[in-house]
């Protein structure tokens, strides 16, 4: 197997993937959680259909009924979205108070008289700014830790190479790749599936950060000892050695947590649906970029300096 | 062999002790009272969230710690006395905020009411000419009075009492006072001072009445009317008992999760979880065989340990702190097979089992630490930047990585070593699942 050979493949499909998830990041726009944005979501269950057949009033579905009683009390536009089950609704407005809803549920109880709230959160919106400057703080920092461990960890890294660029190509991977990537996917299913930018996605972020580098850490602890035994002669050959011979173990290693996250995407329920999904395509965009991204990068960076070496 | 005795014992200890932890009835059978459960976050067992925000522009910035801390303690005693089962406030580590959980409160209303009132009560004296004209009341201003010296601060007791003497069939709440020495010095000075004067009860800034003095009060007892209904009267009592809010604060973002949902919640986790692990167990039978056994047998070791030290720590179970949990069992598996793939390549260039266990674990050491070290950094980033339920996620994710390296090098290796010491070390084609 000659993976490196094929290396303008790999970073073209990579680059294409790329750009087209920048065009859908800034072609769609992303729906913000109310903890970025500030807001209300309500989530009731309404009853079975014949508790309101009676009072509902004629040629007015449930959901229609639910948003105008909702103007009507609180003065505030609201969206009502299905739940999961066909009797649940989550309505989201702008901020609205406890006793505002409150007064919007007794009203709402006269046509509808098995309504039940099951989850309100309302926040204001001073609260999303801080959020955002954490999260984006957080990325950061995390980036520069994993470079900065990378560096140190493989500080024993025998020439060509050196530890520094092991690091930088890693994280580059990461950056460039997996959270352009991610981003742009998340973009497409806050575009039609109405997920969204919230706390959750950011771990979800942030934990790939961690998980993805794991596959190029073992092929570059190999590339490392083949180096080791081989020495600086045909860099090329050792580097797709070492990731010919880790390639099982880095889709293995995946695959059990594609087990697990694809077991909690389908049934673990609404609320983490999309944090799970964000890991699934994370983890997979991630291994890829392992593989394919990563190494040959590395091999591309040094190419460079050895281009240039006789020149000086 | 020593060294080998050691390890044996600590594996059989914490594999005892996380099955006494995990099964109650296994805690009953073997004597032991004490009930470990599983800490429960509000998103699971139903409760409410509330976070304030504190207004720190009046304080100085070496005392806003103790300000927010003041905060925590005041709202602490007022909801003691609502009588909340362990209800939890903290305040954030930049003292902005507090936050406030409740678990199991139907009436939210009535603790948003109670909590986020500073709840400043003041005597203030008349200023001829603004608030009283001709020593006559004339304004219900707060800055048309002056300050008497004399606030709640000064209160040793103050409890709800029903207006004396009055032949109505309902009869109004009031608030009954008692000050302490010092409360009592100056109310009998300002009283004095105001003899045939309104004298003004403030309640953050809000006139609650103005009664006039007739005669100079050298008693530690006192009432304030004020028109309350029974809520608000005891609403009060409990804030004046429990002090004033050292700062304003503004309720910036709320979180009610009925229970119904917490438990939905909870029963979809456990089972996306348990489908999870069999998934994980059922591909490494398949793929590894006969080490992929063992692997498992390490891997529910794994999960029940972790979730004897949640409930040992104890760590407070949420949602995202379940995804990361379950998510961490598919990460655990991860140093099994990196060992395994070595293990095979070893074997397959013909060294002895044995010694192809020892170097599979000895090689992959170095990939295995760094990879789970990247992790437990993001871990600790997400800790220290996350809000209370990324917290969660944060801390199951990260104890998962230390738990699953102690299970992957100590349990699987020592099973792996003992099984190979068996008739078992002659089917290679067991050892070797996989191999092209």
């Amino acid at each position: 197997m000659n993976i490196v050979r094929a290396t303008k493949i790999w970073l073209g499909i990579s680059s294409v993937m790329v750009v087209l998830s920048l065009v859908c990041i800034f072609t769609f726009r992303y729906h913000l959680g109310i903890d970025f944005a500030g807001g209300t979501a309500l989530e009731i269950q309404v009853g079975s259909p014949d508790t309101y057949t009676q009072t509902l009033p004629a040629e007015t579905t449930v959901s229609e009924y639910l948003v105008t009683s909702y103007k009507a009390t609180t003065s505030q536009d609201a969206v009502a979205q299905g739940a999961g089950a066909s009797d649940r609704f989550i309505l989201r407005s702008k901020a609205i108070t406890n006793n505002q809803k409150n007064a919007w549920i007794t009203r709402a109880k006269a046509v509808l008289p098995n309504l039940a709230e099951l989850q309100f959160t309302s926040v204001s919106p001073t609260v999303g700014a801080d959020v955002v400057r954490k999260a984006i703080l957080a990325v950061i920092v995390a980036m520069l830790a994993i470079l900065l461990y990378l560096a140190y960890a493989f500080r024993k890294v025998p020439k060509p190479t050196n530890s520094w660029r092991f690091g930088a190509t890693a994280v580059a991977a990461l950056l460039a790749h997996d959270v352009i990537i991610l981003l742009g996917v998340y973009s497409l299913l806050s575009h039609f599936f109405g997920a969204e930018i919230d706390s959750m996605f950011i771990t979800a972020l942030l934990t790939l950060l961690g998980f993805s580098v794991h596959d190029t850490i073992v092929t570059y602890d190999r590339l490392r000892e083949n180096l080791i035994k081989r020495g600086a002669v045909n860099f090329e050959q050792t580097v797709n050695d070492s990731i010919v011979e880790t390639i099982t173990r880095s889709i293995n290693t995946t695959f059990t947590l594609v087990l697990v996250l694809l077991a909690m995407t389908l049934m673990g329920g609404r609320t983490t649906f999309f944090f799970t999904l964000s890991l699934l395509v994370g983890v997979i965009v991630g291994t890829y970029s392992s593989i394919f991204v990563a190494s040959p990068l590395l091999l591309l960076w040094q190419k460079a300096v050895d281009r240039q070496k006789p020149a000086q | 062999m020593f060294k080998k005795i050691i390890t044996i014992s600590l594996i059989v200890i914490a594999l005892v002790g996380a099955v006494v932890v995990d099964f109650p009835s296994v805690a009953k059978f073997v004597g032991i009272k004490k009930e470990f459960k599983i800490h429960q976050g509000l998103d699971l067992q139903g409760g409410t969230q509330l976070v304030y925000q504190t207004d720190l522009s009046k304080v100085k910035s070496a005392d806003q710690a103790n300000a927010t801390q003041g905060v925590v303690e005041v709202i602490d005693r007022r909801i003691n006395a609502l009588g909340v089962t362990e209800p939890v406030i903290q305040k954030t580590r930049d003292n902005s905020r507090v936050i406030v959980e409740l678990p199991g409160v139907k009436d939210i209303d009535a603790a948003i009411k109670l909590i986020g009132e500073t709840a400043q009560l003041e005597f203030r004296e008349g200023i001829e000419g603004k608030s009283l004209k001709d020593g006559k009341f004339n304004s219900s201003n707060y800055d048309d009075w002056k300050d008497a010296g004399l606030t709640g601060a000064h209160f040793a007791k103050a409890e709800v009492q029903f207006k004396q003497g009055q032949v109505a069939v309902v009869s109004e709440p009031e608030i009954g006072i008692t000050f302490d020495p010092e409360g009592r010095k100056i109310f009998a000075e300002v009283t004095g001072r105001n003899v045939g004067k309104p004298l003004a009860i403030f309640l953050d800034k809000n006139m609650l009445s103005a009664p006039t003095v007739n005669e100079k009060i050298d008693s530690e007892s006192a009432v304030i009317s004020g028109n309350f209904d029974l809520q608000s009267a005891k609403t009060l009592a409990i804030q004046l008992n429990a002090g004033a809010l050292p700062v304003p604060v503004t309720l910036i973002s709320q979180n009610n999760v009925g229970a119904t949902l917490g438990t939905e919640t909870v029963q979809k986790s456990i089972v996306a979880g348990v489908l999870g692990l069999l998934l994980v167990i059922l591909f490494m039978l398949i793929y590894y065989r006969l080490p992929g056994f063992l692997a498992s047998l390490a891997l529910i070791f794994y999960a029940l340990l972790s979730i004897a030290i949640f409930i040992a720590i104890p760590v407070t179970l949420t949602l995202p702190g379940i995804a990361g949990f379950v998510l961490s069992i598919g990460m655990a598996i991860d140093a099994n097979i990196l060992i395994f793939e070595r293990m095979k390549e070893e074997l397959r260039s013909g060294a002895p089992l044995i010694s192809a266990i020892d170097t599979g674990f000895n090689r992959a050491w170095t990939s295995i630490r760094d990879s789970n070290f990247s992790s437990l950094i993001t871990a600790v980033i997400l800790y220290y930047f996350g809000s209370g339920m990324i917290k969660g996620f944060a801390v199951t994710l990260g104890i998962g990585i230390l738990v699953s390296l102690f299970t992957a090098l100590t349990v699987t290796h020592t099973i792996l070593r003992a099984v190979a010491g068996t008739g078992l070390k002659n089917k290679l084609s067991w050892w070797m699942g996989g191999v092209k």
